[in-house]
């Protein structure tokens, strides 16, 4: 057997940022993969640790630029409940109407970018055009395409106008999505390319702690929006896969965004008939509370968890983010194995990893 | 009967707190119990949090179990060594290496133990309290 070392990556384009797997190759089928990560590591957790909490605030949406939102509300979220702070239910809404508008914008971004992955060009400029009209509406709201910083601690930033914008964008995006099912679902290039490929079990996906729609595409019920107090009075379907292959994987993403924008609707239709914002409350930065708190939140890519352990002090004594990605990346350890050469690309491109989360 | 009072059963010397239940030693047997008991299927380990204490280092495994659509936190005190559970979470992998990398602690039964985001050639553990914040050497490439 003629063994042969191949590195992939860092700078390898399908990696959607710097990933370098150290693959063993005999022939063209891959024995063993070692996910080489880090090169992206900000420091995240220890710069948390030299600044007051509005001072991290920013730093929150760079942890995964594809959905700041999920991220502000995590920690929002964790100081929030570590000060006893009420958030308004109108505030409320916005946050699941954002962060609902922001999963349909990270999960277009994967659609294109997995497409061209596996060597469709054209869906790539379809999904952006729609990305774009989320993002331009983003940056009416908050100025930021990317980097928000509109959720704060007690609420908002301010109030959101423009409802008819919102509704104008997910109709079209309910319409459009339908067009891209047109093209990809039933196309047996697609087809090939992803049934049956990089199937994981139920059990595997446990073991290696996929969360999100990797871990609902194997099959098992588990959505932590479930118990997220915000979506108590929002009605949803949880979609869940059969066969935890690529296929599934990108059914999964398809239906989600379906659903996004049912939520996205509900949330315009509570928001029009009670409007009463109110400004969020002022918290004094020198009392706050000890204690530890674990923050959930189900991002896109997974659950996301912000660990915060204050001692009292005006600077966090530990924060620690729990990403998806970093379990995705792990996963290839085991499930690469026996996979041919140009179904790996295929593969790690469903698992829809973002390295910037990976590192943190 | 609560998983909390089932580990209190099956394990009297760990203390109960309001979000998190400690144990001195026995890190190992616990989750291997909240994972195999089938009334309980933890079966998702979601991560492992390391806290420096500065005089101890403090591990808690948040738990996840998707059958029951229930959490529960483990946490146990160590200075140098801690347990591995790669082999009941294969997760558990990552995490450890990363603990390794920024706090220092060994996970006795991990063998391939490795430095996940700083240089192999790096010294000292950026996240412990005791590092020192600004380092002389300017880049690890020169």
């Amino acid at each position: 057997m003629n063994k042969m070392t191949l590195n992939l990556g860092p700078q390898h384009p399908s990696t959607h940022g710097v990933l370098r797997l150290i693959l063993e190759l005999d022939g063209e089928r891959a024995i063993s993969c070692e996910p080489d990560i880090g090169y992206l590591h900000r420091g995240m957790e220890k710069i948390a640790e030299s600044r007051s909490y509005i001072q991290y605030l920013p730093m929150v949406d760079r942890v995964d630029y594809l959905c700041g939102f999920f991220y502000s509300y995590a920690f929002c979220n964790a100081v929030e409940h570590l000060n006893h702070i009420e958030v308004p239910k109108y505030a409320n809404y916005i946050r699941v109407m954002m962060m609902e508008l922001n999963r349909i914008a990270s999960h277009l971004l994967w659609l294109g970018t997995y497409l061209l992955d596996l060597g469709a060009i054209s869906p790539m400029f379809y999904t952006f055009r729609e990305r774009e009209s989320i993002l331009d509406y983003f940056e009416k709201i908050t100025g930021q395409r990317m980097m928000y910083n509109y959720f704060v601690f007690g609420g908002v930033r301010h109030n959101i106008l423009y409802f008819e914008d919102v509704l104008n964008i997910v109709n079209n995006i309910l319409f459009k999505i339908n067009e891209y099912e047109n093209l990809i679902t039933d196309n047996p290039i697609f087809l090939s390319r992803t049934r049956n490929i990089g199937v994981i079990s139920k059990s595997k996906a446990l073991d290696w702690g996929l969360t999100g729609p990797n871990l609902r595409a194997s099959g098992i019920l588990n959505d932590y929006r479930m118990n997220m107090e915000i979506y108590d009075d929002i009605e949803y379907d949880i979609i869940l896969g059969n066969d935890g292959d690529c296929y599934s994987r990108y059914i999964v993403r398809i239906y989600e965004m379906r659903e996004s924008v049912c939520i996205i609707k509900q949330c315009i239709d509570w928001l029009k008939s009670n409007n009463t914002f109110s400004e969020p409350v002022k918290i004094s930065l020198n009392e706050f509370q000890k204690g530890e708190i674990y923050s959930f939140v189900e991002a896109p890519r997974g659950l996301t968890l912000c660990y915060l352990n204050s001692v009292g002090e005006s600077t966090p004594y530990r924060l620690k983010w729990r990403t998806g990605s970093f379990y995705s990346t792990q996963i290839l350890r085991d499930i690469l194995r026996g996979v041919s050469l140009p179904d790996i690309m295929a593969i790690y491109g469903s698992l829809d990893v973002v390295l910037p989360e990976v590192d943190r | 009967m609560n998983c909390i009072d089932m580990i209190k059963m099956n394990f009297p010397d760990v203390k109960v707190y309001s979000d998190k239940v400690e144990t001195d030693n026995q890190i190992y047997e616990i989750l291997e119990y909240l994972k195999k008991t089938y009334e309980l299927s933890f079966d998702i380990l979601l991560t492992v949090i390391a806290v420096d204490y500065t005089d101890y280092i403090e591990l808690i495994y948040p738990l996840l179990s998707t059958y029951m659509n229930e959490r529960v936190n483990i946490s146990t005190k160590v200075r140098e060594e801690a347990v591995s559970v790669t082999s009941l979470y294969p997760s558990a992998y990552f995490d450890e290496c990363e603990i390794y990398d920024l706090f220092g602690i060994c996970f006795v039964g991990n063998k391939k133990l490795k430095r996940l985001f700083m240089p192999s050639s790096w010294i000292g553990h950026p996240l412990r309290k005791n590092y020192e914040l600004k380092d002389t050497r300017l880049s690890w490439n020169e």
